[in-house]
């Protein structure tokens, strides 16, 4: 039988590509915030209250060159992405209380919103909330502690291994896409996010994955065959 | 105001933005039925969605961010390579860890052969 509590364990244990992927990304954000001149409490909180690797990577950078509203503002655009996915996820958590979805929602990155979108929309599962909570609750924690470990240890994790454990996440991104086949649109629309979105965000820096989302969107919905618009 | 304080304040001024960008859709979207109706609005962010994921994708694969020097770099090719390994490997089997896997090793093997 399926309870809420099975379902968060189910997205704890789907989680796990994400976990492996914080532990060293979030190393090298911790140990990118002590070289950039921030205190051990900044570095923490700027990983629990931001979230987000590239922005802190770059907000970090800007801080250690004294540049306070470019920081700011690198925050905002490059997290400016999670309206579109905040947007996306909503209609597929149920209808939980709004206390639940606020206390939450703070754990939305771009990699828990990947892992749970897909079994989300796909109906499976009866608590969604449970699920995504499941997600969140391996990935938030695991990020908090990576981070206090790069800030104390730094340079712990050779460069090799570093630049592997970077591609774990796009290679698990790969298998949600793979999940689609033979929906040819949906595949349609992650290629064609795949090739566009560097071109997007060379010319619109930090804006690329929102423009070109929101792009390809728009022109599959007018590809759509108006007779049978349920045929996708 | 001195240089710590300026650090607290962008942290929580960040903070506060991305919440904001992260809980207003949520709030908003979550009062209405967008799945039993099948509407326009939810197919429209239903491709954003594999749009976003591929685009992460893209993303990772141009080391960086910088396209122009990503182009000549042969991890680019292997990465895209690693990319329709994982892909056709997920139509033959069931499940996401052991493509996932086997990804991870081609990639690092790719890595040790070309770079």
């Amino acid at each position: 039988m399926t309870t809420p509590a099975r379902e968060f364990l189910k997205g704890c244990r789907n989680a796990l590509p994400v976990t492996l992927t914080f532990s060293v990304l979030f190393v090298v954000v911790g140990a990118h915030s002590q070289a950039s001149g921030l205190d051990l409490a900044q570095g923490l909180a700027l990983t629990a209250l931001v979230f987000a690797a590239p922005a802190q990577m770059a907000a970090t950078d800007l801080i250690a060159q004294g540049a306070w509203l470019p920081a700011l503002l690198a925050i905002i655009v490059i997290n400016f992405r999670f309206l579109l996915m905040s947007a996306s996820i909503a209609p597929y958590l149920g209808k939980p209380g709004r206390g639940r979805l606020l206390a939450s929602v703070q754990m939305l990155s771009a990699s828990t919103f990947a892992t749970s979108f897909i079994p989300l929309r796909e109906g499976s599962l009866q608590y969604p909330l449970s699920y995504f909570l499941g997600v969140c609750a391996a990935s938030f924690p695991t990020a908090v502690i990576a981070t206090a470990t790069g800030y104390l240890v730094q340079d712990a994790i050779p460069p090799w291994l570093q630049q592997t454990m970077t591609m774990v996440l796009p290679i698990y991104f790969v298998t949600f896409l793979a999940r689609v086949w033979p929906r040819t649109r949906f595949l349609a629309a992650g290629v064609l996010g795949l090739v566009l979105t560097p071109v997007a965000n060379s010319l619109l820096p930090g804006f690329g994955l929102i423009v070109t989302a929101l792009a390809v969107a728009a022109l599959l919905m007018l590809l759509e065959p108006k007779a049978c618009p349920k045929t996708i | 105001m001195s240089e710590n304080h300026l650090i607290w304040l962008v942290i929580l001024a960040g903070a506060a933005a991305s919440y904001g960008f992260r809980s207003l859709p949520l709030l908003v979207m979550s009062r209405l039925d967008l799945v039993d109706s099948g509407s326009d609005l939810l197919r429209f962010f239903d491709y954003a969605t594999y749009a976003i994921i591929g685009g992460i994708i893209g993303s990772a694969l141009v080391s960086g961010g910088e396209l122009t020097s990503a182009v000549s770099d042969p991890r680019l090719v292997v990465g895209l390579m690693t990319v329709a390994a994982t892909f056709a490997l997920c139509l033959k089997l069931r499940g996401n860890l052991l493509p996932l896997f086997a990804g991870v090793g081609l990639y690092q093997v790719l890595s040790w052969l070309a770079l």
